[in-house]
Formats: structure tokens, sequence, C-alpha cells
């Protein structure tokens, strides 16, 4: 196990934030940490790192129980803050040699390194160049790559694809699959579901200080009581299709708006042929089918979307 | 101990690179100088002592007492400055002087030797005719130095003179007034005073560069970055402060230097002590912006403290204009109540050759005052950015 959180509790006064909180991450994993506001998260994250004391409990981290500066720990670990956190009259290869050198590196590993980093950021041939100059693309690349500069077995990961265009998020999710593929364990928080659902191997979800989630993405949505939408676009709606829909075999619940119902059907229903056949007389414009997402998940556990938490 | 080496040579890039600050506070601070040296040199009424002062003694005393002041006035430590002419009867002398022919009279009353021995006051009278400030504070200079005690006559005359005379060039009537008696005939210069009080008030002012690189990296999300490394913060943090006092230092260093070869500023034939004492008052100005920025949650109030503090204590010190201040109180804030002005009276007892308990007390107490706000430093520090 890299990371193991036993019964973990942290107040704030008398605000609980973490509240018993367990779970183990293994290596190489790529977790996705998600959370409304003041679910939790960032005191997690602060007290993987050892930036925060837990009032009781325990955290192992690399089979050693971990406690507030312990830097045998802190070297093995890599930080990307949310906010890009770089030196902006420094050149790209200055902030990670800083960064390198704080965790040790130096000589011929730190250049080999910052090197390798470089390429793999994208910014070899902007190495000279100070970030004041970057697009915010390129800026959130160098804020990454001042983690990777010594190589971390655990990497923790706070939202770095916040507002950048798609081509570097796209790099930047290429680079954490890499990561990923290499034996990286990662912990990655943002509030976009569908990176979690195309990275993470697994998911938590924290909540008023408790993981109320973990497991991968398919475990959590089977767990939904619906297992499938369906969204159907009439010409014409009216009561007695609704009541109709209702009472095809395995719809659980129907909602409608306007001319457009979503029926949510029970896991291996099997009944689009039915609804297909009790919708045709009534002119049926377009017909969608989907299976619940992370976001129906989240939705489902906290009653809250994360886009309006961010908001 | 690398990570401090690190951050010290990454602070003194970051400072060299934030090239217009830089560039403006040198600058600045230059166009002071030459302006306040070079507008303001003809306030300096340093002329007087292009002309000797003329002097008639009378001496009405037959003792040994009398024969020494008058082998001290007549030495060669002092013939640039006066020229004593023997007179006999102190009414004639009084008559030469109202016919300009002397500048003034020195009278040794006859009980002078009798009065010295015994340990008394011994009586010695002036007289001038016009208000001459610069020959009054010639003769008022030698004879009170005489009449004190042996070590006045040192400080008077072999040491040239007293610090408070060199730090207080100000008179009531706003001209600027020398009233060193320099060794080696060494005039003080409007270029001088300027150069250094310009230079030790710039110092208070750098720590505004270090609180705006303690707010990016100690109070920014940077903060976390550095923590989550296994780099002590500390370390860190005080390699940061060495770097921008090295460059604070650097700075005005390189001021001081142009008008030192440039305009021919003098700083003395002692530099260590010049530049150590701007060294131990930059290491004031970082400490205390440092303290401030660690101290106070309002991000503006350190600005605005800096900003009084720094004119505050070059007023005080007489950098500008005329402290407001008058008597012994003003005297004392002029010559050692402020930081300013501990090191101004250290560097001008250095560049005139003042005494050097003075001098070293005057930059022990520099020092002392940058170890007090480093404690403090430290403790702000420690509730701020230590885990």
């Amino acid at each position: 196990m890299i990371t193991i959180f036993r019964d973990a509790v942290k107040r704030y006064g008398q605000n609980l934030v973490l509240d018993h909180v367990n779970f183990d991450i293994k290596k190489g994993e790529i977790i996705g940490l998600l959370g409304s506001n003041g679910a939790g998260k960032t005191t997690t994250i602060k007290a993987l790192m050892g930036l925060v004391p837990i009032d009781s409990g325990e955290i192992k981290l690399f089979d050693e129980e971990f406690s507030v500066n312990k830097n045998s720990i802190k070297r093995r670990i890599g930080m990307v803050p949310q906010e890009i956190v770089v030196f902006n009259d420094l050149t790209a290869r200055e902030n990670l040699n800083f960064f390198g050198q704080l965790y040790g590196i130096k000589g011929m590993e730190l250049k080999t390194r910052v090197d390798e980093v470089l390429n793999f950021i994208g910014l070899k041939e902007y190495e000279k160049v100070m970030p004041k100059k970057f697009s915010g693309g390129m800026k959130r690349r160098l804020n990454i790559g001042c983690a990777l500069v010594h190589k971390p077995e655990l990497l923790i990961m706070d939202e770095p694809t916040v507002g950048i265009d798609p081509q570097s998020r796209n790099h930047i999710l290429e680079a954490v699959r890499k990561l990923g593929n290499v034996g990286t364990t990662i912990i990655y928080t943002t509030h976009y579901m569908d990176e979690v659902q195309n990275l993470c191997s697994r998911v938590l979800i924290m909540d008023t200080g408790h993981i109320i989630a973990n497991g991968s993405v398919a475990d959590l949505t089977k767990r939904l009581n619906f297992e499938e939408k369906t969204h159907i676009v009439f010409k014409k709606s009216s009561s007695e299709l609704i009541q109709n829909l209702r009472n095809v075999s395995g719809i659980r619940d129907v909602l409608s708006t306007d001319n457009k119902v979503t029926l949510l059907s029970q896991t291996g229903a099997s009944n689009l042929e039915d609804i297909i056949k009790t919708s045709q007389n009534y002119g049926i414009i377009s017909i969608q089918s989907e299976t619940p997402t992370l976001e129906d998940v989240f939705l489902t556990l906290t009653g809250k979307t994360l886009r309006d938490e961010e908001e | 101990m690398i990570v401090f080496w690190i951050s010290c040579v990454t602070a003194i890039k970051q400072h060299v690179r934030s090239i217009t600050p830089y560039i403006m506070q040198v600058m600045s601070t230059m166009i002071l100088i030459i302006i306040l040296g070079s507008a303001l040199s003809g306030n300096f009424k340093t002329n007087a002592y292009v002309n000797t002062v003329k002097v008639a003694l009378v001496n009405g005393d037959k003792g040994e007492a009398s024969k020494e002041f008058i082998n001290f006035l007549n030495s060669s430590r002092l013939d640039k400055l006066i020229k004593t002419s023997t007179v006999d009867d102190i009414e004639i002398a009084k008559h030469a002087l109202q016919q300009n022919k002397y500048d003034g009279v020195i009278e040794i009353k006859s009980n002078y030797s009798e009065a010295y021995l015994k340990g008394n006051q011994a009586a010695i009278e002036t007289f001038m005719i016009n208000n001459d400030k610069a020959t009054f504070q010639i003769l008022n200079s030698i004879i009170n130095g005489w009449k004190n005690n042996s070590s006045a006559i040192q400080i008077a005359t072999k040491n040239c003179t007293s610090i408070e005379s060199i730090t207080s060039l100000q008179n009531n009537d706003n001209i600027i007034i020398d009233k060193a008696l320099s060794k080696g005939g060494k005039l003080p210069k409007a270029m001088d005073y300027y150069t250094i009080t310009m230079a030790v008030m710039t110092l208070i002012f750098t720590g505004f560069s270090t609180m705006g690189r303690l707010q990016e990296d100690f109070l920014s999300e940077m903060k976390t970055r550095l923590q989550s490394s296994p780099a002590h913060i500390g370390l860190i943090l005080t390699g940061n402060l060495a770097g921008t006092t090295v460059t604070g230092f650097l700075q005005m260093a390189f001021v001081v230097l142009f008008s030192h070869f440039v305009y021919g500023a003098n700083l003395g034939s002692n530099w260590g002590i010049v530049f150590g004492t701007l060294l131990l008052m930059t290491l004031f100005g970082q400490m205390l912006a440092a303290a401030l920025t660690l101290g106070l949650k309002n991000a503006n109030a350190p600005n605005a403290i800096i900003s009084t503090l720094g004119i505050g204590f070059t007023f005080l010190a007489g950098g500008f204009f005329t402290s407001p201040i008058k008597g012994h109180l003003g005297q004392f804030f002029v010559t050692y109540g402020t930081p300013n002005s501990l090191a101004q009276t250290a560097i001008f007892g250095s560049i005139y050759g003042g005494a050097s308990v003075v001098i070293y007390t005057c930059m022990g107490v520099l020092a002392m005052l940058s170890l007090i706000l480093l404690g403090v430093t430290i403790i702000f520090a420690k509730r701020r950015i230590l885990v």
C-alpha cells in the first residue's frame, strides 16, 4: 500500500472537517478525489502532504507512519497545487532546478532530470523563457513539471487543468496517463467529471468530512437504483402518454418537461422496444439512451453538483 | 545549508531581474544626491575655512598652564585654522578687533594657571565683533575643547571635532554650516553629506521589494508548495532575506562608490566602517520589512509603516531639512535617536575622524536593533509560515 488512512479525525475549533476517514491507495493507482467545497478534500490532501497534523487516527505512507515534517516521506511525494505556483522571474529551467534542489537533487542528476521533465511537459524549447511570457496552458505544464523533477512515487494533483485551452488540457491528461503507466501513484482532484471517468482507476467521493463512496466508476454507477436513462422528444406530449410510459415494464420513474420526457429504467430491463411501441403514436422527434455517469453518482450521493459548488 | 544558498542566490537573481524597481531605486537616489550635492553646495559655509582665522592673543597669566594653551594654539594641528598674534593689552586688542584687524580676540585671564592647577574652571574669554558663525565655531570648538579636559581636546583637535558637530549641519536659518575641524584640512562637502544621508534613507526603502518578495513567496500558494518539500521553510526564508539584503546593499554600495569616484564624495580612509555600517543599515531595513510583512495581516499596512518610518527617520536625522525638534532632544535624534542617525554618525565619524568608541557603539546599536527585529521576524514566521 502507498497510502493508508485509518479513522483520521481533524477538527478546526468546533468544525469537524475529517470524520473518521478511512481509505487505502495501492501503488500505481490513479485515484479521483471528489467532493464539494467544505467536504474535507483539501484537509485530506494537506494531511497527506504532512502540512496539517490530524487529531486522531493514523496515516501511513510507504509503510511508514506519517506525521508533520517527516522529510523522508516528503521526498517521495510531489504536489501540483491548483493555483499556478512558479517563479515568474526565473526561467522554466531555473524553476525546475530550484524545486529539484529543494528535494536534494544536484549535479548531473539534476541536469538530467530537468531535461527529462522539460521534454515530458513539452517545454524544452522554452527552457530559457520566463513563465510570465507563457500562455496559461504552458504555465500549467510548468506547474506540473516542478512537482516531477524529484520523480515522486505519489503525485497529488489539485485541479491541474483549470482554465486552460483544450490542447494544453489534452497534453496534461496524456501526461497523467503516462505517469500512471510508469507506476506513479496519483491522487487527482478536479471538477471535470469526464477527466475522472477517463483517467482514474478508482474514485473517492467525500462529503461533510466522510468518504461516502469508494470504488471504480463502473462500480459506483452500478450502485445507483437506475441503470439507464432514455430521453425522448415528442411532437406533442400528454398525461396519457406519461401514464402509458409508467406502465412499461422496468420503468422506475418518468420525468417530463414540455415535450421532453426522461425515463429511468431498472437494471437489465431491456425495455427500449416496448418504450418505442408505446410512444410511436405521439410523434417521436428524437430518442437518446445513456448509462448513468459519475455526475449522476455524485448528484445522487451528495445532492449537489460539483459545478454548482464551484460557482 | 544548501537550501539557504539556493534560496539566497534565487532571491538575488529575482531582484536583479526586476530591473525597473532596481534601476528606479538606484537612479532616484543618485539623482537626489547629484541635485542636492551640487545645488546646495553653495549653502555649505566652508569658504570660511579657506581663510585662516586671525586671532589676537592676550595672555594676562604668567604661569605654565597658559603656556601649554598657547603652544596648543600655535601647534601645527591648528595652523590651517587660526593664526595668533600676541597683543599685550586687552583694550588694544579689542580696538584692533573693531578695526577688523583681527577676526577675534582670545584673552587668558591672570588667574588662569592658578585655577587650572587647583582643578577649577580656568578662565579664557573670546571676543568677536561680527556674527561670523564659522569663525565663532572654530574658536568655540578650540577653546571649549581646551577648557573641558584633555580628552575633550583629543576629540576637538586631534580627532578633529565631536561627532555631533558633523551630523548637525544645519542651523536655524536653514543654512548648512559645517562645524567640523577636519583633520588634514579636509573640508566636508555637500556631496559627502547627501551621498551618505540619501544612501542611508534609501536602505530603509529597499524594504519595499523585500515585502513584495515575502508576500509572493511565503504568504501565497507558493508557501504550500515550499512547505510540501522536505526543505525547511525557515532556511528558505532566511536565504531569501539574505539575498534581498545582499542586493539592497550592493545597490547602495554602487551609488556611494559612484558618488565617490565620479563626484568626489569623501568616504574617508576606513571604507570597512563606511560599508560595514551601510550593510548593517541594509540588514535593519530588511528585518524591519520582514517583521512587518509577517506580523501584520493587512498587506497594505507594512507599506504605509515603512513609508512613514523611512521619511520620519530621515527627517529626525536631519537628512533633508532641519529637524523640527530643537535643543538636546533634537540633537539626540540627529545623532543617535533613529537608525538613520546611528548610521550617519558612524559613517561621518569614520570619514571625518570621530572617536572610534562612538563609531563602534553606533554600529553595535544598529546591529542590535537588527537582531531584535530578526527575533521578532522569527516569532512571526513561526506563526504564519512554519508548519
